[in-house]
């Protein structure tokens, strides 16, 4: 058997949700340690764009999407169903819908509440709104540009 | 291939050296900001906030947001460029000499296009149309040298000194080594997003060859490219590493100005409505539809006293922090170290000052624009009472902030909150302004 290394907890979520105060039960943030629902403190997925979640739900909304589907975050019915980057970071507003210009996190947190009214669960505070703007997932870290990386093509290189 | 050697011969070679190369630059950068304002005003005028798609105004309101965002790839890819050569910090956005004033003729060009500040109308669509007008549309004047008679002949001059400036016959060449060592840092690059528009995004500019791309950006999606019709592959420029869409069959994307000639002809106009002969009810033309603000808004209009003139300082003030915003986004260096502990994230000051500058622009210029469009002028309001109904607008204009821009924001806000309640509450203008960063250093 190999030795394989030992995954993050991110890598290995027990549900997926796309900000902070989003966990539906205890134990189920990015951590393993919330005490209640509504508490985590952190996504339990990442991606970077519109239309990227691999499976419902995953959609953090706010910068690109439909007025529909920016109106949902973190409730899409499927995969590659969701708007936007996840997690959602504190100022992140939407940019379309009858919400445009309002927080994406608090429109998540509201969804999430009333799922767990209708399910009749017990949930906690979160413990923000978002997390804080200079904290940067990884998938967005910029490299060094290479010199022999072989230079984009331009359409207008094929038509002339 | 390009000739170089014919190039160094051409009598007409304008841009010799690598300071004319970042003078035509700033021009350029001014011919983009330009048209931001412009573009986002008539925007803004549309009364529609398109949550249905039989929303009266809803397509002709997506695409003129789409083409204001490709402004500002454009104003980007052009800061991008005076970065890499070096010269990126002989340039402000927030400068009271950069920012234009309206009405102010388009820099440069031939014959003289004026620009102002107008709600949308067929009348202000033609003169975007002039802005984006493609090359071959008038005979070219022998005599016009420097000034240009299109954006496409005016960038065109620019490709040109950018290819003989990286040649062997230059004097003074362009240092691509450190454009791409250490200078490329300071580009924007992240975070740009645009649902209404074509699929190129900020170019990060390290060679002749991504300079070229970026500029070709620039002119392909703004006025189409010389023999192209005004339809365009999207995206522009693509990647050999994935090379998505295929070329032949790829999905194309109109110029700025087949769009423009669109919402003229009511194909992508102000809605679906019909009446019983099927024609459209409503035009761009039509105040149902359009709100009647304010052609080129001044608070030097408005009566001291009036809380809308202190609502538009508030618009000018959040236009220049937004600005001033981006000017510390080019200070402040991407990192390029590699993620170095087991945590999610890395703490970064520069990613914190780009999530912001997309917050302020969606959720502080656009509700406070928004405000001022719904709000009537009154003979309280104008120092001349106004003899039809009229709306105010956001002015676009210069703000001198007096202390830190974010601590000013905050206190012009708050004094609002009476007048204008709708700017506070837990989710609003007054919440977004408490989460963006301060900026120490504007005053000096």
């Amino acid at each position: 058997m190999r030795d394989e290394p030992t995954p993050l907890p991110q890598e290995v979520p027990k549900e997926l949700h796309v900000c902070m105060g989003l966990n539906s039960c205890a134990g189920l943030d990015a951590s393993g340690t919330a005490e209640m629902a509504g508490t985590g403190t952190c996504a339990t997925v990442f991606h970077v764009c519109h239309g990227e979640g691999s499976c419902r739900g995953q959609g953090g909304c706010g910068y690109a999407g439909t007025d529909y589907e920016q109106f949902h975050p973190g409730e899409q019915d499927c995969r590659y169903n969701g708007s936007c980057a996840s997690p959602i970071n504190e100022s992140r507003v939407f940019s379309a819908g009858p919400l445009k210009g309002k927080s994406v996190w608090k429109q998540a947190r509201r969804l999430f509440e009333a799922r767990m009214y209708a399910a009749g669960k017990a949930f906690g505070p979160a413990p923000g709104q978002g997390i804080p703007d200079d904290r940067m997932p990884h998938y967005d870290y910029m490299q060094q540009p290479s010199a022999n990386r072989e230079p984009a093509r331009s359409a207008r290189d094929d038509r002339e | 291939m390009i000739d170089i050697q014919a190039l160094g011969a051409d009598p007409e070679q304008d841009i010799a050296t690598v300071q004319d190369l970042a003078d035509h630059l700033k021009a350029a950068a001014h011919v983009e900001l330009s048209t931001i304002p412009l573009y986002l005003y008539a925007t803004y005028s549309i009364k529609t906030r398109g949550y249905s798609q039989w929303a009266a105004g809803a397509s002709a309101q997506r695409l003129m947001t789409g083409i204001a965002i490709e402004e500002m790839l454009h104003l980007t890819n052009v800061r991008n460029l005076l970065v890499a050569i070096g010269k990126g910090e002989e340039f402000r956005c927030y400068d009271e000499q950069f920012i234009p004033k309206y009405p102010e003729p388009m820099a440069g060009r031939v014959p003289e296009l004026m620009l102002h500040l107008r709600r949308l109308s067929t009348d202000q669509i033609d003169t975007f149309r002039g802005i984006e007008e493609p090359e071959g549309i008038r005979p070219p004047k022998p005599e016009a040298v420097r000034p240009y008679l299109s954006l496409g002949e005016f960038y065109r001059r620019i490709e040109k000194g950018i290819r003989f400036l990286s040649s062997d016959d230059a004097k003074e060449r362009i240092d691509w080594d450190q454009a791409r060592e250490t200078l490329w840092r300071h580009q924007y690059h992240r975070g740009y997003w645009n649902q209404n528009g074509g699929s190129d995004g900020p170019r990060l500019i390290t060679s002749e060859d991504t300079a070229l791309q970026a500029m070709e950006v620039i002119v392909d999606q703004g006025e189409g490219a010389w023999d192209d019709h005004g339809y365009l592959p999207d995206p522009i420029v693509r990647d050999p590493a994935s090379d998505y869409p295929p070329p032949a069959i790829g999905k194309q994307q109109a110029s700025h100005y087949t769009k423009f000639t669109d919402i003229k002809k009511g194909l992508n106009g102000i809605g679906v409505v019909v009446d019983d002969n099927g024609l459209q009810k409503f035009t761009i033309d039509d105040e149902e539809v359009i709100w009647p603000v304010l052609d080129d808004p001044d608070i030097s209009l408005l009566k001291d006293t009036s809380p809308v003139r202190d609502l538009m300082v508030l618009s000018n003030a959040v236009y220049c922090y937004v600005l001033a915003l981006l000017d510390a986004i080019y200070d402040e260096p991407m990192s390029a170290e590699p993620p170095s502990d087991e945590d999610a994230f890395t703490t970064d000051r520069r990613y914190g000052l780009e999530r912001a500058f997309i917050a302020v622009m969606q959720g502080v210029l656009y509700p406070v624009a928004d405000l001022l469009v719904r709000t009537p002028l009154t003979a309280d309001d104008l120092k001349t009472p106004p003899k039809a109904l009229v709306h105010a607008g956001p002015p676009f204009q210069f703000h001198q902030f007096t202390k830190e821009p974010k601590a000013e924001l905050v206190e012009r806000c708050t004094a609002l909150l009476a007048h204008f309640p709708e700017l506070g509450g837990d989710d609003g203008v007054q919440r977004q302004i408490g989460l963006l960063p301060a900026l120490p250093g504007l005053l000096g």
